[in-house]
């Protein structure tokens, strides 16, 4: 019994001791990753390209610090080859196909081939057919006010022809003139525009978010008018995007639920990180009006 | 001395025909309530028996004339009676046992419990509920909580009540109350266990190997017997805590008893003390549950018992542009008809229907949404124990569930049934069965060795799928203060649960359909047990669980049409040893347990196919408790716990993402290895104080309890917050200290 009294005073002392000294503190070494985030919208110019590098993590996140601009791109439709250039803004600059006059064409394969900084990350993506609107946006929105937002107006919902294959449609409402508002009134005033709502801001007062387009999305080819998607009064312009897998499962990652880290299962490149995807989309141009000047 | 009566009668019986045999019922003398896991010993002989979970034993072949029957159960005077035992016949017992509330002598406080070597029961813990009462959070007595303090029992967090055993997760765990299944068993979104202490008489878990009897989940059982009430008189207690109130009455009736036993939060109502900012006010929130029973005896061979449990948390938002609603809640009945065929026969068959579901339904800026699931099960399980020999038991009987899964989505954005289109309105109803059949032996091969071997077969009509669970456990008595034991076993899994790890908000349960195979696990166990010190147990467990086609939750996944929609399916493996040294009985009792463990998962489509380890897994688990009963006045408890760390996911840079027509877009953090670093160690102090007294002359007891006692706020997650210019690791904590006064009034 001693030993056994020795045995277990001994195991319970190892292991108070083990308990300690357990923790990994948080790391701070930087391991970079190219980054290619491109989008093939069916009608528009080939010209949503970004190359980009990761940054430590003790740094300022900037595009324009972290641009890659000496990638070499391979884009073919179908087999056929699109050129692509780089054009400097400061931004960071992007990537856009050299013939300028080229829209995307919907049902057609884009693949990707891009090499930089020793990497080289590939993408395909086949680009949805067309749809047109069966019900569009109201030309004028009267906003509720944040007190009435529940209410829905039932007139309101807009509907659009199903796309084959499509499981999931985005809808973007983007503020087409952030100053103006009411040189679009009738007759004109001298109004000017303004947010819904205070946007979150970083702690220097800067806003997170400056763009002006805001995204939610629709399992089904209609949906009720949201007040909360608009960020600005007045004009507006609501498309709404088919989507491809890749470019479905990208908005998933960035443009709804906002997530702080990055979900390799939400790529769909090889050989690197972001997104290679395609949408067709329509469009509607409307106006939000205040709910009080 | 004893002062209890002892009602013995005969009954034809076929016991060996020179030796008579024994059987019956103990009972506590104040309540009648039946005693699980009492033993009954024949003094001088090897022979003896635990009652099982209806207070039944059976004892055969024992030599003929007078002998002393001693029975002994935890917080309970030992008892001794002469019993004339004549040949070809069994004598019936039903043997009251009194309390040892009354006395400080070690001796006499609680009844040793002698050591059955025909138990062979591995990694089995049996906690008495008045040690299980002691350990409180808010105030609260939880038995979840509880079993968190043993070695090998985790949780995700200090706010959760899940139990991960031996590496499992919560919805491996089967939980059964009075025969039915509980398949949410919290309330507050799993801060505390739904189960109310004031109702549960015996708590059994079984942490891995079990047998046969047991099916339908790979990790662990937890057995749950509500008290059948008072046979005696009327009584009933009412309690005032921090979070809940709660109240019960029990007493006879007919020939039998009743108990009704209920909590209710009021957290709504203190909340509505205090100030609101319109636009941003407080969820409503509150629960309830009740627990009944109704037990009659029919006959001296027949006893019935209906148990009813229900439980209900409600949460309400509201605030300019968002409003929404949840519920949850279980609804659960059996009807137990326990029979004696003859003294070597007993069966127990229980019919039972039990429900879960959750609902959760809103409006966002005009955006109508409802989501509703449930999971419903109407069960027949019918076991007999066949006393066959003193050398031999046998256990057998068959299990039959009907299921029905329910789950409705409608992000259409119209709830109000106007909307016509398919694709946003998902309607599951699905009904499904499974039959079991088992059968199990207990066969003493010598005085030293014991040997159980069982098998579980299980159809599951939705896969059409037919699946062997064969079990083995082996004790071998190496001397007289240790036993060393082993089991071996393989455990299928049909259900699945959709659920995040810190939340048991969404849970939606799922069955295994043709889409993915169902789950497996296969447990290996060794076992030392042994007697170190007078009045200590110290056991160790070692253990390897190797586990096949587990689920991690598709969270990405919007749309979900088969159950291959919703779960990623991997492997994973668990191994450690747990080393548990208790103290059932005196003036002090407790425990200290250690637990080493591994837990490792690989999903292919996680982490990039590269093994991990959840976030759950904890290295290390060093667990304390202690009560001392002071006096009849006061008694003080401490409860400690030390751990190793959750663990986290790294970064290794951050990146940018953008759609198009942004002008600037989110940052986000390239994550290192899944789960691949550890926070810093948990570590808390409970202390209780609990002072008895009366009130108006009745019993009143004050609980006085300090939760987190240094105010060590743990890391409830970690997360690098990319709205800051520079990403920052960011901690949530969890509560800091928190002292609680709480009171109980019996009457």
């Amino acid at each position: 019994m001693n030993t056994l009294r020795t045995i277990t005073l001994s195991i319970l002392t190892i292991a108070s001791l083990a308990l300690l000294g357990c923790e990994d503190p948080v790391p701070t070494d930087y391991t970079e990753e190219v980054v290619l985030e491109g989008f093939v919208i069916v009608g528009e110019p080939l010209n949503n390209i970004r190359v980009f590098r990761s940054l430590p993590i003790t740094d300022t996140f900037k595009i324009e610090n972290a641009s890659v601009k000496d990638a070499v791109f391979t884009v073919k439709a179908d087999g056929t080859e699109l050129p692509i250039e780089f054009v400097d803004d400061s931004l960071g600059g992007t990537y856009r196909a050299v013939d300028t006059a080229y829209r995307a064409l919907p049902g057609v394969t884009y693949t990707v081939e891009m090499r930089a900084r020793g990497k080289v990350i590939t993408g395909s993506t086949k680009t949805p057919p067309l749809f047109t609107w069966v019900r569009p946006p109201a030309d004028t929105f009267q906003y509720p006010g944040i007190n009435n937002e529940l209410v829905r107006d039932p007139s309101l919902d807009i509907f659009w022809t199903a796309v084959p294959g499509v499981t999931q449609y985005i809808i973007s409402m983007e503020a087409v003139d952030t100053l103006g508002y009411g040189v679009y009134l009738t007759p004109p005033t001298d109004d000017t525009n303004r947010r819904v709502r205070t946007e979150d801001r970083f702690d220097d007062g800067t806003l997170i978010s400056s763009e002006r387009t805001r995204y939610g999305f629709a399992l089904q080819p209609s949906t009720p008018v949201v007040w909360s998607i608009f960020k600005w009064f007045g004009k507006q312009e609501i498309q709404i995007l088919a989507p491809d897998k890749a470019f479905s499962d990208w908005f998933r990652m960035v443009g709804f639920g906002r997530r702080s880290q990055y979900d390799y299962r939400l790529s769909s490149v090889k050989g690197g990180l972001g997104t290679w995807g395609s949408a067709s989309t329509i469009k509607w141009s409307s106006f939000l009006k205040k709910d009080k000047p | 001395m004893l002062t209890t009566a002892v009602g013995i009668s005969l009954a034809a019986v076929e016991p060996s025909p020179d030796k008579g045999a024994i059987n019956g019922f103990i009972e506590d003398t104040t309540s009648k309530e039946t005693l699980v896991g009492a033993t009954v010993m024949v003094k001088g002989t090897k022979l003896g028996a635990y009652t099982n979970k209806s207070g039944y034993f059976s004892i055969a072949n024992i030599p003929t004339g007078d002998q002393i029957i001693v029975i002994s159960s935890i917080g309970y005077i030992r008892k001794e009676l002469t019993v004339r035992i004549e040949a070809g016949t069994s004598v019936k017992l039903r043997v009251q046992m009194v309390q040892s509330k009354t006395t400080t002598k070690e001796v006499l406080v609680s009844a040793e419990r002698a050591e059955d070597k025909r138990q062979i029961s591995i990694s089995q813990v049996n906690i008495p509920m008045e040690q299980l009462s002691q350990i409180r959070i808010g105030g609260e007595a939880d038995i979840f909580r509880a079993l968190q303090m043993l070695p090998g029992v985790l949780s995700s967090s200090q706010i959760s009540s899940g139990l991960y055993i031996r590496g499992g997760s919560p919805d491996q765990n089967l939980v059964l109350l009075d025969g039915m299944t509980v398949y949410n068993p919290t309330h507050l979104f799993g801060f505390i266990s739904a189960f109310n202490n004031d109702a549960v008489k015996d708590v059994d878990l079984i942490k891995g190997g079990f047998p046969a009897e047991y099916g339908g989940r790979m990790s662990a059982v937890l057995n749950i017997t509500q008290k059948d009430g008072n046979r005696d008189h009327v009584e009933g207690l009412v309690g005032i805590g921090l979070i809940s109130s709660r109240a019960s009455l029990q007493g006879p009736l007919g020939n039998g008893s009743w108990f009704i036993g209920g909590r209710a939060t009021y957290l709504d109502l203190l909340l509505g003390l205090l100030p609101e900012d319109p636009e941003s006010p407080f969820p409503n929130f509150n629960f309830y549950d009740v627990n009944a029973k109704l037990t009659q005896n029919l006959s001296d061979d027949d006893k019935i018992s209906i148990s009813g449990f229900l439980t209900r948390d409600k949460l309400n938002f509201e605030q300019p542009g968002l409003l929404f609603n949840v519920g949850i809640g279980n609804r659960a009945t059996s009807l137990r008809w326990s029979h004696i065929y003859a003294s070597d026969l007993f069966s127990v068959a229980t019919l039972s229907a039990s429900r879960y579901d959750n609902g959760f339904d809103g409006n966002q800026a005009g955006f109508e949404f409802a989501i509703d699931n449930s999971i419903t099960d109407y069960s027949l399980k019918t076991e007999f124990e066949w006393f066959a020999a003193e050398d031999l038991t046998f256990k057998f009987g068959y299990e039959g569930t009907i299921y029905n899964f329910t789950y409705e989505q409608n992000t259409s954005g119209r709830t109000d049934g106007s909307t016509n289109n398919q694709s946003s309105v998902f309607l599951l109803d699905v009904w499904d069965n499974i039959h079991s059949v088992f059968a199990q032996n207990t066969w003493n091969i010598t005085d030293a060795v014991s040997l159980q071997s069982g098998l579980r077969a299980n159809y599951w009509s939705k896969s059409e799928q037919l699946l062997f669970d064969p079990r083995l456990a082996l004790r071998f008595q190496l001397t007289d203060g240790i036993a060393l034991k082993a089991a071996w076993g393989i455990y299928h899994q049909y259900l699945r649960l959709a659920s995040a790890p810190d939340f048991t908000f969404f849970d939606t349960w799922l069955p295994t359909d043709n889409t993915v195979p169902p789950g497996r696990a296969d447990h290996y166990i060794v076992a030392l047990e042994t007697q170190p010190f007078e009045g200590f147990d110290f056991n160790v467990d070692v253990y390897y669980k190797k586990l096949h086609n587990i689920n991690e939750l598709r969270q990405n996944n919007t749309q979900a049409r088969k159950v291959s929609d919703v779960f990623y399916i991997g492997n994973g493996e668990t191994y450690g040893a747990e080393f548990f040294l208790q103290k059932k009985m005196g003036q002090f009792t407790g425990w200290i347990g250690y637990a080493l463990g591994f837990v490792y998962s690989q999903f292919d489509s996680i982490n990039q196919g590269v093994t991990f380890r959840p976030k759950f897994d904890r290295r290390h688990d060093l667990k304390i408790t202690g009560l001392f009963r002071l006096n009849e006045r006061w008694e003080f408890g401490a409860s400690f716990m030390f751990q190793s760390g959750q663990s986290y996911t790294g970064a290794t840079s951050s990146l940018g993402g953008r759609m198009p027509g942004w002008d600037g877009g989110i940052v986000m953090v390239n994550p290192s290895q899944r789960w691949g670093l550890r926070l810093p160690s948990s570590h808390q102090l409970n202390l209780n104080v609990n002072y008895n007294t009366t009130l108006f002359d009745l019993p009143f007891r004050i609980f006085l309890d300090v939760f987190n006692v240094y105010s060590r706020r743990d890391i409830w997650f970690r997360f690098y917050d990319t709205t800051e210019a520079i990403p920052t690791v960011t901690d949530v904590r969890l509560l800091p200290i928190l002292p609680t006064i709480s009171f109980e009034l019996k009457f």
